[in-house]
């Protein structure tokens, strides 16, 4: 279970980008963009991101919700992070398809 | 000393990447724990004795995930990297640790730190964990790759680090050549170098990823042991329940394993007291060794025990790597009253002592969360607090069993614990109300993969805490203690005088005078002197209270036979009063010196003297009046 084989990067038919925190727990998707957040502040946000793992194109996962729905943990690569909704919402990713989980 | 001297090596690295267990093995218990100079961002150096007899110095940097800083902590690591720290001269050689089962993030740190033109080798770190995953890193190619030296370790292994041992002992000897040139333009050079973008992060990046494709490492396994650990863990139901047991088990065990290795050394002290007594002839020399060294110093030593047990917990959910995950469990609830996740761990510390709560919020990014979690750390009840507290409900608080085996005094205890974290939060909720900004506070905190804790790290970790602890006792506190002694002993009073001599001397005169300012609050001029040492050490409260109702009891004896007496002397709403004014108790000097040293300004540490004196005396205040007034009622 562990050695989990490399996936393809085929996204599933006809899925759009969404936020990262519209992903459902333990779904896989793959990072598309990491924007800056709307509103004031956070502009080295991204970089930030960037520097934590969080690419386009790097496989994530939400591992858990946190009780009350926020923070998340997210997978991201090899790497687990704590992001805040906010900081998860600036993460765009395109859900994988399904692979009978 | 010889005309060369021994080269200076750094260790940098990401956060989690197994540094410190480097460099605990490395250099075993050849630390010297100082501070930065003008920051207390820790400073960890230590010595490395080679095979061969020669000595390396090794400075575990606090880590970092860039060359961009965003806490005090990473700001160190770039300006030490970049020669720009008063005082610290350039390494000698850069050891940059990677988690092997992270490379694709580790290594872009090493890419920054490779154009810093600095002699650069990469220990290649819990390779042990990248083989049980199935990856296998070929540390010849990597260096081929990256045109660096790459020497595998595993940090918690004996002998782990031998590859990496070998490698610095060849290291080029250095001479001694003081203001070596061109230091500050190196550090100036860099700067141009490191001040980078998103476009560079992307960069390096990308270099990484098709340094790992050629590798054939560019898929790591994805699901991992820890995953399956954190779907139970981090649940929204389960985790924050497993939280609950865990801190409850913590403390119950902190309070009852602790017991009897407080009696022991409770006797060891009353058996030095008589030894004194015996061989010392009564009189000032005798009364300074046995009432103000033992009785002061040690009626806080008593303490150790506890101190070792609550650092044991959090070292070993630290090392293991459940506190951030605690932290993640709690960062909504924090969130509540303006404070992140984060804060947590700091907080939590503060149980044994408010010193190593205030260090550890450096790893607090945010500048205000930081503030406040320092502002607020001296409400969570010390284990300085344990004896004022043992004293006063062992005195006053009927010994009776409520329901399902709870007792009276438990849970008075219980409540002056939770009273010290309720203040805490609402204080935090109110300084809320100022935050001046609303924008996306960042998190970002990792979750490091959970490992076994090692038993080496755990020891090197507690024999530093425990050292700071004796240091205090043997320096401050016995300071304090003599001080005290001097000033209830001196002047001697007239013969013939009916009081007791305390009270002719001049701490009885500083206790009536203060009593006039502690009298609406219900307390009598004999708490009023043991207030003031109190400020300096809360625990010495106790013994100062000893020393002035002149016992002729010895050494820790002191809480017990103390006990008897204040509960004659005093009424109960004194009693419950002074146990609320120690929940806000104004914190120790010690606390206030850090504090000052943390923010850089005496504001803060005056305004946390400020706030808790008032919150103390208006706390005790209520309690006092309301218990009277509710005594005289019933």
């Amino acid at each position: 279970m562990s050695a989990e084989r490399p996936l393809p990067p085929d996204d599933a038919p006809g899925a759009v980008p969404v936020p990262l925190t519209e992903l459902a727990t333990r779904v896989d998707a793959r990072i598309v963009a990491v924007v800056a957040p709307s509103g004031e502040g956070g502009a080295d946000l991204p970089e930030r991101l960037a520097e934590l793992g969080f690419v386009p194109g790097e496989r994530v996962r939400i591992l858990a919700r946190a009780p009350f729905g926020d923070p998340l943990a997210v997978r991201a690569g090899s790497g687990t992070f704590a992001l805040r909704r906010a900081e998860a919402a600036c993460v765009r990713v395109l859900p994988l398809a399904a692979r009978g989980r | 000393m010889s005309a060369v001297a021994e080269p200076l090596v750094a260790l940098v690295g990401n956060p989690n990447c197994g540094k410190t267990a480097l460099f605990n093995l490395l250099t075993g218990s050849r630390q010297k724990i100082a501070n930065y100079a003008g920051v207390t961002v820790e400073r960890k150096e230590g010595r490395l004795l080679a095979p061969s007899g020669r000595g390396v110095r090794v400075l575990d940097l606090p880590g970092a995930y860039s060359l961009r800083p965003r806490t005090p902590d990473e700001q160190i690591t770039c300006d030490f990297v970049l020669g720009r720290l008063a005082d610290e001269p350039l390494p000698d050689a850069i050891v940059a640790v990677v988690d092997a089962t992270n490379l694709r993030r580790h290594l872009c740190l090493v890419l920054a730190l490779r154009r810093l033109g600095l002699p650069l080798v990469v220990a290649l770190n819990m390779v042990d964990l990248a083989r049980q995953r199935g990856l296998q890193v070929d540390p010849a190619r990597l260096a081929t790759e990256l045109g660096l030296p790459v020497v595998e370790t595993v940090g918690i292994r004996a002998h782990g680090a031998r590859a990496l041992t070998d490698y610095l002992e060849r290291l080029p000897p250095v001479s001694i050549a003081p203001g070596a040139p061109g230091t500050a333009a190196i550090g100036r050079d860099n700067a141009a170098a490191i001040a980078a973008d998103l476009d560079r992060v992307l960069g390096d990046q990308q270099e990484v990823e098709q340094l790992l494709n050629r590798l054939g490492l560019a898929e790591a396994p994805f699901e991992t042991l820890s995953d399956r650990i954190d779907a139970v863990v981090l649940h929204p139901v389960v985790g924050p329940l497993i939280l609950a047991v865990t801190l409850f088990a913590m403390f119950q065990a902190v309070f009852r394993l602790a017991q009897p290795f407080m009696q022991a050394l409770t006797s060891l002290v009353g058996w030095l007291a008589t030894l004194i007594a015996a061989m010392v002839p009564a009189g000032l020399l005798r009364s300074l060794l046995v009432d103000g060294v033992l009785a002061g110093a040690g009626s806080v030593l008593v303490f150790l025990p506890q101190i070792v047990l609550l650092f044991t917990f959090i070292l070993i959910l630290e090392d293991s790597g459940y506190l951030p995950r605690a932290a993640f469990l709690l960062d909504r609830l924090m969130g509540g009253v303006g404070l992140s996740g984060r804060s947590f761990i700091p907080l939590l510390s503060s149980f044994a002592c408010a010193i190593p709560g205030i260090l550890a919020t450096r790893t607090i990014p945010n500048a205000r969360d930081r503030l406040v979690t320092i502002m607020i750390a001296p409400l969570m009840t010390c284990s300085a607090r344990l004896p004022v507290y043992a004293l006063l409900i062992g005195a006053f608080i009927p010994p009776r069993q409520l329901a399902l085996g709870i007792g009276l005094q438990g849970l008075v205890l219980f409540a002056l614990y939770a009273g010290g974290i309720g203040s805490a939060l609402l204080v935090a909720l109110i300084l809320k109300r100022y935050a001046r900004t609303r924008a996306v506070q960042p998190l970002q905190m990792e979750l490091p993969a959970y490992h076994w804790p090692s038993l080496r790290n755990l020891a090197i970790g507690l024999t530093q805490r425990v050292e700071v602890f004796l240091r205090r006792v043997g320096t401050t506190i016995l300071a304090l203690m003599v001080v005290l002694w001097f000033l209830a002993s001196v002047p001697v009073p007239p013969p013939g005088y009916a009081g007791s001599p305390i009270e002719w001397s001049i701490a009885g005169r500083i206790g009536a005078l203060l009593a006039q300012v502690f009298a609406p609050i219900g307390f009598n001029w004999q708490i009023s002197i043991a207030l003031v040492p109190g400020l300096a050490a809360r625990e010495v409260a106790v013994g100062a209270l000893g020393t002035v109702y002149s016992l002729a009891a010895t050494g820790t004896d002191v809480a017990g036979q103390l006990a008897p007496i204040v509960a004659r002397a005093w009424s109960l709403p004194t009693a419950l009063a002074l146990l609320v004014w120690y929940v806000f108790a104004p914190q120790c000097l010690s606390t206030l010196a850090v504090v000052r040293r943390e923010t850089n300004s005496w504001r803060y540490p005056a305004l946390m003297a400020g706030y808790l004196f008032a919150l103390a005396y208006l706390a005790a205040g209520l309690t006092f009046h309301l218990s009277r007034w509710l005594l005289g009622a019933a």
